[in-house]
């Protein structure tokens, strides 16, 4: 009895060796590093880039251009271990994309596993590719996106053994993620960084990288129409609420600063040499936004521009929608006017 | 002062880079308008006749509200409303002089009308009407009614005698 349990004991002992052994082996050698540039090396990632955003555009990172051609970003394992050693590659974010005082959520920012390989032998890598190809939510925690392990061959391992090389030396993975960005209505311009750190489990190793999103100055005018039409009029004849429904001029803006909508025209309405004075051409119109109208109902077109609108403090930053201003505009003939047809160009400006 | 002199630079280094960093964003819209009726004239009728007359007989228009010409100007400049006919009314070779053929009538403008009595058409192209002042810089329509009168020569051979009545308006 006493003889069988000690018999218990020592194989209890052995089994217990054999896993540690296996396992501070992986440990010892594990290791992450993000940058293209960083093969066979530790070392933290070179920052990655989205440049040229806007306001409500989805847009991915910029492509790292090495010396072997242009990828999305890189995750290179130097991991010294036995075939049949698996290990678990984790992602996670430090937290919000900052720019000074302004944020952009993480959760705004996904990133996507896009490829993994054996560079050493040309091997795409066999584990379990979580959401593979597919963007995902960031998380503040590690999220799993690779699990090595191959069934091949009636064991685990990430590659089976190979003829000629070393078990211990399968070595040099690679793996291929690309980010993107929600970039929501009102962020304001500026680089706003955050970081991305890689865990390789179950060694442990982290290895970050940088990641900067650049959100570009949104300053822009919408009219929904091209023309403005007073049709057939006489001389001695005044048209008013041209158009009907009104002229809609949408200014859209993440600048942050206060901005101004005015009008003016190039010339008076002209045909030939004849002219219809801008003081017979009033416009007038009214506003959805919560800023100034500085219209009175009777003020003429003029070569110099007059000012139509100017933001709230609110205003400096309407993305989606923007402030919406409505314009009509009212036309004399003078009498004696010779006929023809008259144009003249109108033009609205939006100016900080 | 030399501070001042700073202070003034600093200030205009502001300004620009305030000015540097300033958006500006433009739309276009063109206006249009179509100014009509500047010069035009109207005529109610193509034609009018004397139904028969025998010769020696003088006769109206069988037409007896007349022709009414209406005619406007905005040009700013005083306009002319003539008539005349362009050839005497003819049948083959035979033809009725315009000494025979006359107009009067009545406007309804503010300016100098010449038909309150009958003209010959005899001295070619006549003036019928002058626009006012006011009418010359309002394009304001003016409508003159015309009547016409014939008498027929006692040697006239018989026929269907025409003629073309041209009104015509001019600055």
């Amino acid at each position: 009895m006493i003889g069988n349990r000690n018999s218990l004991k020592i194989a209890t002992l052995f089994v217990a060796i054999f896993v540690l052994t296996r396992c501070c082996i992986a440990a010892t050698h594990f290791s992450v590093s993000p940058p293209a540039t960083f093969s066979g090396t530790d070392g933290n990632g070179t920052p990655r880039s989205i440049t040229g955003a806007l306001p409500t555009d989805f847009k991915e990172d910029n492509e790292v251009i090495t010396s072997d051609g242009s990828y999305s970003n890189k995750v290179y394992f130097e991991a010294t271990v036995p075939a049949d050693c698996p290990y678990t590659l984790r992602i996670k974010i430090s937290g919000d994309l900052t720019s000074g005082s302004h944020t952009i959520p993480y959760s705004s920012l996904r990133y996507m596993y896009t490829y993994g390989r054996n560079i050493t032998f040309g091997i795409t890598a066999p584990g379990t590719k979580l959401n593979y190809a597919k963007y995902r939510d960031f998380s503040t925690s590690y999220q799993d996106v690779y699990i090595s392990g191959s069934t091949a061959g009636g064991g685990t391992y990430e590659v089976p053994p190979i003829s000629g090389f070393p078990a211990d030396k399968i070595r040099d993975w690679e793996h291929q993620f690309k980010y993107a960005i929600q970039v929501p209505n009102n962020t304001y311009p500026g680089v706003y960084t955050a970081t991305i750190t890689y865990r390789a489990d179950p060694a442990g190793t982290e290895r970050t990288a940088d990641i900067s999103v650049t959100v570009g100055d949104y300053f822009r005018l919408s009219i929904d129409r091209g023309t403005i039409d007073f049709e057939n009029m006489s001389p001695g004849t005044t048209k008013d609420n041209v158009p009907v429904e009104g002229v809609i001029v949408t200014a859209k803006t993440n600048t942050g600063r206060p901005w101004f909508l005015k009008i003016s025209n190039d010339s008076p309405l002209s045909s030939g040499p004849y002219m219809i004075p801008n003081s017979n051409f009033i416009w007038y119109g009214w506003t959805d936004g919560s800023g100034t109208w500085y219209g009175n109902g009777t003020d003429t077109m003029n070569f110099v521009p007059s000012l139509v609108y100017s933001s709230s403090p609110t205003e400096m930053n309407n993305l989606p929608d923007g402030t919406g201003n409505h314009l009509k505009f009212k036309l004399t003939i003078p009498r004696g006017q010779p006929g023809g047809k008259y144009l003249s160009n109108v033009k609205l400006t939006l100016t900080e | 002062m030399k501070k001042l002199m700073i202070f003034l630079l600093l200030l205009l280094l502001s300004l620009l880079a305030y000015g540097a960093c300033a958006d500006e964003a433009t739309g276009n819209i063109t206006a249009s308008v179509n100014v009509s009726g500047s010069f035009f004239l109207i005529v109610n009728s193509d034609s009018f006749d004397f139904a028969s007359l025998m010769p020696g007989q003088t006769g109206e228009m069988s037409r007896t509200e007349g022709i009414t010409v209406t005619g406007s100007s905005a040009g700013g400049d005083p306009w002319y409303l003539k008539v005349a006919v362009v050839s005497a009314l003819s049948s083959g070779s035979d033809f009725i002089p315009n000494e025979n053929f006359t107009w009067n009538g009545t406007s309804e403008g503010k300016g100098s009308w010449y038909g309150s009595v009958d003209r010959s058409f005899a001295g070619g192209s006549n003036t019928a009407y002058i626009s006012s002042r006011d009418e010359s810089a309002s394009g304001a329509k003016v409508a003159s009614k015309f009547n016409f009168r014939l008498t027929v020569p006692e040697d006239t051979k018989p026929g269907s005698y025409t003629t073309t009545v041209m009104f015509t308006l001019t600055e």
